[in-house]
């Protein structure tokens, strides 16, 4: 709450980066490696915040550094020239995580139910036994 | 407070699906009904590719295959000098369905016409949404095996990515 003011530089961040991706007609990819992103840093957030009890500083960041990860072989392509290949699965399956049945339709549901769990363990461990 | 969490779970899940849902059905007719299988950056295909003719396509060069409808008096690509630099890195083919020609033919190995779609189809190339003939292009390494096939509406504007699939086949 203390923080909501940094939502606004995390959306233009975003925001730039969509527009990067839209430029390239490829922003079917922003939305992949968003969500896919977005699933992983609220798992570990999640796990954080059950195992200590304390809400994560800065979530928006581990959200966008999250996000710019699962990006990186796109960055690679664009400033090296160089072609996706199968050691790029490391940064959080850049090449399957298209190709999941659903496309971005599952991953968009699965990083729904990621944010609601991690807001349900954040309200449970935090604010709740306040 | 939690009533506030669940309303930032609201929103974000409204604003984010709407925003995909307008994605998705915005998407153009010459693109990919699977958009996850158009331009996908990486070496997806490996068989062995049909000869176009006796000729073509050329065994120890890489071969770009370029598909198109129609390009009548147009430029192959927005930038002028994409034509001769593609051409460097290999052969180039242009494949138009209706058999028109472009404004320049310099730097382009043959312009073949594919009005039954017989070629397009060879090489696997996907549908396009509207079902017609497909926009995109095919990369073959040296060792004439196809290595990419994509749909790619864009691909006269897209040319740095064009370029580096083509030079990451050898």
């Amino acid at each position: 709450m203390k923080r909501l003011y940094l939502v606004v530089p995390y959306l233009l961040v975003e925001l730039y980066l969509y527009s990067v991706y839209t430029n390239h007609e490829s922003s079917f990819h922003w939305y992949t490696h968003f969500f896919i992103g977005g699933v992983a840093a609220l798992t570990v957030m999640t796990i954080y915040v059950y195992r200590t009890g304390r809400g994560v500083q800065l979530p928006l960041l581990w959200l966008l550094l999250a996000h710019v990860y699962a990006m990186v072989p796109d960055l690679i392509f664009n400033f090296e020239h160089t072609i996706h290949k199968p050691w790029m699965e490391l940064f959080l399956f850049h090449i399957s995580g298209h190709f999941v049945p659903g496309r971005n339709y599952t991953w968009y549901a699965i990083f729904m139910v990621s944010l609601g769990l991690y807001l349900f363990i954040l309200h449970k461990k935090t604010v709740a036994k306040q | 407070m939690g009533h506030y969490f669940i309303l930032i779970w609201v929103v974000t899940g409204l604003i984010l699906g709407g925003l995909l849902i307008n994605h998705e059905s915005s998407q153009s007719q010459l693109n990919d009904p699977d958009p996850a299988r158009e331009r996908p950056g990486f070496l997806m295909s490996s068989f062995q590719a049909p000869a176009l003719n006796s000729e073509l396509p050329r065994k120890g060069k890489r071969t770009l295959l370029l598909f198109t409808r129609d390009i009548a008096g147009q430029e192959l690509f927005h930038d002028s000098d994409t034509q001769t630099d593609i051409s460097n890195v290999g052969d180039v083919i242009l494949i138009v369905q209706n058999g028109s020609k472009p404004k320049r033919t310099a730097g382009l190995t043959a312009v073949l016409a594919d009005r039954d779609g017989s070629i397009a189809a060879s090489f696997q190339i996907r549908q396009p949404r509207d079902g017609g003939y497909p926009v995109g292009y095919v990369v073959i390494d040296s060792s004439n095996v196809v290595r990419y096939v994509t749909l790619d509406p864009d691909f006269s504007h897209q040319t740095t990515e064009l370029r580096t699939i083509f030079e990451g086949v050898r």
